[in-house]
């Protein structure tokens, strides 16, 4: 039983920090390309 | 029949003839829990239906839980069916801004560590004689979400579900109690004073387009979470759209009001002196403290280790927040920092881990269900 949580607790514990780094990667990739673009758009302005 | 025959009858089908210790214990409970919320506003929209209706349903007699009596359908249609955590999560996503997390979304990773309470309460759970899905239950208390804890007690060990309801909801009414000495231990006056750059301000654009992406990296990464995250993520979509105006309303208002009076009731009628009184939920009460008490440690230590890479330090004080009692965990991130230094303002700093934490905990429920169902 110890061994099976033990892979139980491994594997989740991963597969948060996993999820939530994904999540943070991708919502940091999302905020780049905003900047990118609002900066693109007042360029065009100016 | 003589007159004291029927007295006798009746007498016998009152409640008084069957009314025993255990349950008026089980109204000293209840009354212990409306008094929290009454006295000290300890989640007093859950605590007092909790309350209330452990009170109620320790009446002897009272056809309130056998098969289709009143508490037994909204507990049966309502836990049993999974539906009110996820309509809860509706309304928390559209109560949720994750501006503050879009803006920095180095501190995701907070909500992450925050949830390492719940695998040392898993653990300790095991330790103590509770089988692999009875500790997952438990040990899920450390991420501080009531909705999330009761979603997946219900699915893997319904026969503890109303301890581990009770003391989830009891333990996020008792973050300003249990964090504030954990986060001073931990903390050096120096770091406790570190001052955060303010936040940028998140576009509309991106607050649209944040509960699609959300929902498409948790669910393809954790399906078993979906009903959950998808009805999160739908609160949230109402709210930043901007065109739904009355669903927003009807989300973070009556329908939410509406579940938490039922979740309230459900919750409490699962404690009756019989299912309560014995050392199984005493356990669960202790193991749920350590659950807790670990996930703060969990949320500074990271915050600590990130600061020895980070140019712009954060302070780890906002670590904590990152177990998802939204927002009272990160109003004690603040609170904490205040004593410290009175101008500084982390309340928004700490908003980011403290959302990440709800997912956080979401996905580890998830990753529960996925290996143990």
């Amino acid at each position: 039983m110890w061994a099976e949580s033990l892979k139980v607790a491994v594997i989740g514990f991963s597969v948060v920090f996993v999820s939530l780094g994904v999540l943070a990667l991708s919502v940091w990739m999302m905020s780049m390309f905003f900047k990118h673009e609002d900066k693109k758009a007042e360029e065009v302005q100016q | 029949m003589s007159a004291f025959d029927v007295f006798q009858m009746i007498l016998l089908k009152t409640g008084f003839f069957h009314l025993t210790f255990g349950h008026v214990f089980m109204w000293g409970v209840g009354l212990f829990f409306m008094m929290l919320a009454i006295k000290k506003d300890f989640e007093p929209l859950l605590l007092v239906p909790i309350g209330f209706s452990i009170f109620l349903v320790n009446m002897p007699l009272a056809p309130l839980t056998g098969k289709g009596e009143l508490i037994y359908i909204f507990y049966h249609y309502g836990l049993e069916w999974e539906v009110i955590p996820c309509l809860i999560f509706l309304g928390i996503g559209a109560l949720t801004d994750f501006g503050p997390m879009i803006a920095n979304p180095k501190t995701i990773l907070l909500g992450a560590s925050a949830q390492l309470g719940v695998y040392i309460a898993f653990f300790g759970a095991l330790l103590f004689g509770f089988n692999i899905k009875e500790a997952a239950s438990i040990g899920i208390i450390g991420g501080a979400d009531g909705p999330t804890t009761i979603y997946l007690t219900q699915m893997l060990a319904p026969q503890i579900l109303g301890a581990t309801a009770v003391a989830a909801y009891s333990y996020m009414s008792m973050v300003p109690l249990i964090q504030p000495p954990i986060m001073r231990l931990l903390t050096t006056e120096s770091e406790r004073k570190i001052r955060m750059k303010k936040l940028r301000k998140v576009s509309k654009t991106e607050k649209i387009i944040y509960p699609l992406l959300a929902t498409a990296v948790i669910c393809l990464i954790t399906p078993a979470v979906a009903p959950l995250m998808g009805l999160l993520m739908a609160g949230n979509l109402f709210r930043e759209c901007g065109v739904v105006e009355r669903l927003l309303k009807t989300s973070q208002n009556e329908l939410l009001n509406i579940v938490t009076i039922f979740l309230g009731l459900s919750v409490g009628s699962t404690m009756s002196a019989e299912k309560f009184l014995r050392p199984q939920p005493i356990f669960i009460f202790i193991l749920g403290l350590v659950a807790f008490a670990f996930s703060t440690v969990g949320g500074i230590l990271l915050a600590k280790l990130m600061n020895l890479f980070l140019k712009e330090k954060i302070n780890p004080l906002i670590g904590s927040a990152g177990v998802s009692a939204v927002p009272m965990s990160a109003r004690v991130s603040q609170k904490v920092g205040q004593e410290a230094d009175k101008h500084n303002y982390l309340l928004m700093h700490a908003m980011g881990p403290n959302v990440a934490g709800v997912i956080g905990t979401a996905v580890a429920a998830g990753m529960f269900l996925t290996q143990l169902k």
